[in-house]
């Protein structure tokens, strides 16, 4: 089961893995674009990754409104709920 | 706009107060020559072209050729008319091939035109209001550029590079600032691995600035400026294509292309002491 502690931890090592960014310079409050220096081609390349990991699609569309860290949490860890409800 | 003394010669190592006033007039020349030439072209060569009854790789052809030499007249004019010396080149022999990915700092608004001018078959990737504004509608389709809003715009300019375009791109994302390192995105590094291109690093300078970003056309600067502008070797991709993510391998491609540029952006500025016959290493 996916809960939002392990959702982060999973970013943490794609952000990683992806990006070459430091676990511990990832921080809820991090902003993805300025404090991680995350750009629109990666944000793809993470929605993609989080597809893999999670086993939900995760369309780049729903990072539009995301900046920070804790949002994508949020935004993946409410999807996991819909699916697992329905 | 400062005012000047209004006699007395001028300090050492600047125009005068008359020569600035001639560059502030043949600026605004410049720009208003631009616009008629450009609603000109439009009206009298891209939109006919774009209605010529073949097909989309001759249009292209035709346009790119004429805008060029159109550009090299232009250009002609900004030296002629003293708003700028004339410009240094060096190692244009490297810029002859079909199919380069030339990226380049972006000193100023005009530096485009030097590429334009010299690139054959030159692709670029404009503003998307482009293809809204009436007057260049017709040239950026019959040039077939490449929209800065496409979604898919990394594989796109991958593509144009395949199909034998040279794609020049300015790797800051907008122009270079004064006194201050260049700060590349990594847009340029996503095309070169995406599409396993060399890069050829075309290093353009400007002194003193020019039309750069945030100042108004007719803050001139106190001398004429000159343009440099050095085409060196094509830079390898081949040892970034090994093994690592994409998205790591455009960081560290990223970050060797800025310090290539940042080494020879500073080195060998023309406003201190040129060396004549040496190419800058």
């Amino acid at each position: 089961m996916h809960t939002k502690e392990s959702i982060y931890q999973q970013l943490q090592s794609i952000l990683a893995e992806l990006f070459e960014i430091p676990p511990e310079d990832v921080k809820l409050q991090s902003d993805l674009y300025d404090d991680l220096d995350i750009d629109s081609i990666d944000a793809v390349d993470m929605a993609i990754k989080l597809t893999e990991l999670t086993g939900r699609k995760i369309q780049p569309s729903d990072f539009r409104d995301i900046r920070s860290v804790s949002d994508v949490v949020d935004a993946v860890y409410a999807l996991v709920q819909v699916e697992a409800v329905s | 706009m400062r005012p000047e003394p209004a006699n007395g010669p001028a300090p050492a190592g600047r125009d005068s107060a008359l020569r600035r006033l001639r560059r502030i007039v043949t600026t605004g020349s410049g720009f208003a020559l631009f616009a008629l030439g450009a609603l000109f072209l439009s009206l009298f060569l891209f939109f006919p072209i774009l209605l010529l009854p073949v097909g989309w790789e001759r249009k292209r052809r035709y346009s790119r050729w004429t805008l060029s030499q159109a550009l090299r007249l232009y250009l002609g004019y900004f030296e002629f008319s003293g708003l700028i010396q004339p410009t240094r080149f060096s190692g244009l022999d490297q810029l002859q091939h079909r199919g380069q990915l030339i990226v380049a700092s972006h000193p100023s608004l005009i530096d485009v035109l030097f590429l334009i001018s010299m690139v054959r078959g030159a692709n670029c990737i404009v503003k998307s209001m482009m293809w809204r504004n009436p007057v260049t509608i017709a040239p950026v389709h019959a040039l077939g550029y490449i929209r800065n809003d496409a979604p898919d715009l990394v594989d796109r300019c991958a593509g144009a590079l395949r199909g034998g375009d040279s794609l020049i791109i300015f790797p800051e994302g907008t122009r270079t600032r004064d006194h201050k390192p260049l700060k590349f995105l990594r847009g340029a590094a996503n095309i070169a691995l995406a599409a396993g291109h060399d890069i050829t690093p075309v290093v353009i300078r400007c002194q003193p600035p020019m039309l750069r970003k945030g100042k108004k056309w007719y803050q001139v600067p106190n001398r004429t400026p000159r343009f440099t502008i050095d085409v060196y070797p094509d830079m390898a991709i081949e040892p970034y294509l090994q093994g690592l993510p994409r998205s790591v391998a455009a960081r560290h491609l990223t970050r060797d292309l800025e310090a290539f540029f940042n080494r020879h952006y500073s080195a060998n500025r023309p406003d201190l002491k040129h060396r004549p016959g040496q190419t800058p290493q």
